[in-house]
């Protein structure tokens, strides 16, 4: 049984410089994969690799068996929705009509009705609604990481008509975000896993936050990935230290839900 | 996370998006009402005032199949209904491509004139003028002014065609390298249309005045017979690429995400500008600002949907190009104005005034 999306010893290089090599990472309905790393360890180029967005220079991605290359652009579309780490319009569009957006590029004809409930739906998971008729440029960097989440979900929506299994991506997308909203979203998308069932991959930078949610840890550095597992077994201060140049205090906190603090950066050694 | 109910949820944005569908035909209706209007009007006016009822009269005649009487029937049918249609369809394809290299761009600026189009196009008509005139005119008599049209749409293309070799690698089209050597592109064009003016006699540089100015005054059934089977389809087809430019706001990653060829909707993006562009200044010369202009108000008006952008811009095109016309040609009785100095006009200050209003709006 091939994975739903899978990385197999995937690279990546850019100006001379490995991005990412010798990645391995599978993703599987039901279960939400968080990446943690330093700025430039090659987060977001795995998730690119991983959504078709770039070609790997060495390894192989694939879905369901398949090459991504091979996967026209609309089937990918219904099998996977990306959430990017900002994303600004050049142009006035309203709210409601970005989070259409999700349903338009799948290509099936639906009724406006339909498609005006899946926007109305997504809208509302993403605590979104009260915001669909403004002008998406006016609006805070939180705000619209909200709209550009609820567009994501409705895309799933929308694709879950013609695939059973579906992955979302979603790359730093609490950076903006307040605290309130941070757990909502990460809610959102782990009841997506536990009850649609879908695949999360995300990447954050708050190592409890990733802790908490994440059924499955990857921490990575220099374009490698240098350790992988249950988040309790992965949230080692020594490789935590090592990796983020950071010294951090685990205190016993009760099971079984780790957590780490950050106690002073340390200068390379 | 909110408490409003699915149903309540769905029906507000039902609401939102009937009143957006309500005001979209409203505007729509009107300024094809304006349009027409000013369409007759244009023909009624000019060196010779028309009365209003006799150029209703011939134009019923004449869709009618009847031969038209009264005693300006000639001047309506063969002088200014072309030049009225053939600004419209010029109006029409300068603000379509405008919209649609806006979206292909993702920037609100972009413009035919600004990556060398019309440059390129502008340089081979001064070529055909000059050189041609020079060198060609011994042998093939008065054979330049005939493939004036053609060497003006050929620039176009190549220039379109050039920009776009440059910009691509492995199979993608680089948007921020077209936009930087399209600068460039233009400044090269420009720089030889200025030497071809260093070369030229006084003739010569009066008709590349005239050209890089542009004007409907020669207009006639046969150009309007030459650029209607491009302009028309194009115009037709417009919508759809609005789904893919669309997405395409977003950013090329996002559309790609989204399920776009993105690819291919660069591709027609660019054929489509180059077509409409090259025929557009082969039978008018060089015509500023109406693809910057148009699309922009439409977007304040009416949203950023390309769906109602496309078509929207190319009726408002239409209008300025008949309006401004309209002025070139009554302004300075018996005189002309070239059309492209009006634009500019009122084009550059609007640009200006578009700048100052984009930094305000981007610090916020």
């Amino acid at each position: 049984m091939s994975a739903l999306f899978e990385a197999e010893d995937a690279g990546y290089a850019a100006g001379g410089r490995m991005l990412v090599r010798e990645a391995d990472l599978a993703l599987e309905p039901g279960r939400v994969v968080a990446i943690v790393g330093p700025n430039g360890a090659g987060k977001t180029t795995l998730m690119k690799l991983m959504t078709g967005e770039l070609t790997p220079h060495a390894g192989a991605i694939r879905s369901l068996g398949a090459p991504l290359g091979r996967i026209p652009a609309w089937r990918l579309a219904c099998r996977r929705a990306v959430m990017a780490q900002s994303t600004r319009l050049a142009f006035p569009f309203a709210v409601h009509e970005v989070v259409r957006l999700g349903i338009e590029g799948i290509g099936r004809a639906r009724a406006p009705e339909a498609a005006l409930s899946l926007v109305a739906e997504a809208l509302e998971r993403a605590d979104a609604l009260a915001l669909a008729g403004r002008d998406y440029q006016t609006l805070s960097g939180g705000e619209q990481q909200r709209v550009q989440f609820a567009r994501a979900l409705c895309q799933l929506r929308a694709g879950a008509s013609v695939e059973a299994a579906q992955a979302l991506f979603l790359d730093e997308p609490i950076a903006s975000l307040d605290l309130c909203h941070q757990l909502a979203l990460l809610d959102a998308a782990r009841d997506l896993a536990r009850h649609a069932p879908v695949a999360v991959l995300a990447i954050l930078h708050d190592l409890n936050l990733a802790a908490h949610y994440a059924d499955h840890l990857v921490v990575m550095d220099q374009g490698a990935i240098v350790a992988a597992g249950p988040p309790a077994a992965v949230l080692d201060p020594a490789l935590l230290r090592r990796v983020f140049r950071v010294a951090m205090a685990m205190p016993a906190g009760p099971p079984p839900m780790p957590f780490v603090l950050p106690q002073f950066c340390r200068p390379v050694a | 996370m909110s408490a409003a109910h699915p149903a309540i949820a769905a029906g507000t944005l039902a609401a939102l998006a009937t009143a957006g569908r309500r005001r979209v035909g409203l505007v729509l209706a009107a300024s094809l009402a304006l349009l027409a209007g000013l369409g007759a009007l244009a023909i009624a006016r000019g060196a010779v005032p028309i009365p209003a009822g006799e150029v209703l009269g011939v134009l019923f005649a004449a869709a009618t199949g009847e031969t038209p009487e009264g005693r300006h029937a000639l001047v309506i049918l063969g002088v200014r209904l072309p030049r009225v249609l053939l600004a419209m369809l010029v109006g029409a394809a300068l603000a379509l491509s405008g919209a649609v290299m806006q979206g292909l761009f993702r920037n609100p600026l972009a413009d035919p004139g600004l990556v060398g189009v019309s440059a390129g196009a502008a340089l081979a008509a001064g070529a055909t003028i000059v050189l041609g005139d020079r060198y060609l005119a011994p042998l093939i008599g008065a054979l330049p002014f005939a493939i004036l049209p053609f060497g003006a749409f050929l620039g176009g293309l190549a220039s379109t065609l050039t920009l776009y070799a440059i910009a691509t690698r492995n199979g993608r089209t680089s948007i921020a390298t077209m936009l930087l050597a399209g600068v460039a592109l233009g400044a090269l064009s420009g720089a030889l249309s200025g030497f071809l003016a260093y070369l030229s006699d006084d003739r010569q540089l009066r008709d590349l005045a005239f050209w890089s100015l542009g004007s409907f005054g020669g207009a006639s059934w046969v150009k309007l017979a030459a650029v209607a089977p491009i302009i028309l389809p194009l115009i037709a087809a417009a919508p759809f690429l609005a789904r893919g430019l669309n997405a395409l706001a977003l950013g090329e990653a996002e559309a790609f995400h989204l399920g776009m060829k993105v690819q291919r909707i660069k591709n027609a993006a660019i054929l489509l500008v180059a077509l409409a562009v090259g025929a557009s200044v082969a039978v008018s010369g060089i015509i500023g600002f109406v693809g910057i202009v148009v699309p922009h108000l439409v977007r304040l008006v009416l949203g950023a949907n390309h769906r109602v952008l496309l078509p929207a811009s190319a009726i408002g095109g239409a209008t300025l190009l008949t309006g401004a016309d309209l002025l070139a040609r009554t302004l300075v009785v018996p005189a002309e104005l070239p059309i492209g100095i009006l634009t500019a006009a009122l084009g550059a200050p609007f640009f200006l005034w578009l700048l100052l209003r984009r930094d305000a709006g981007l610090s916020a």
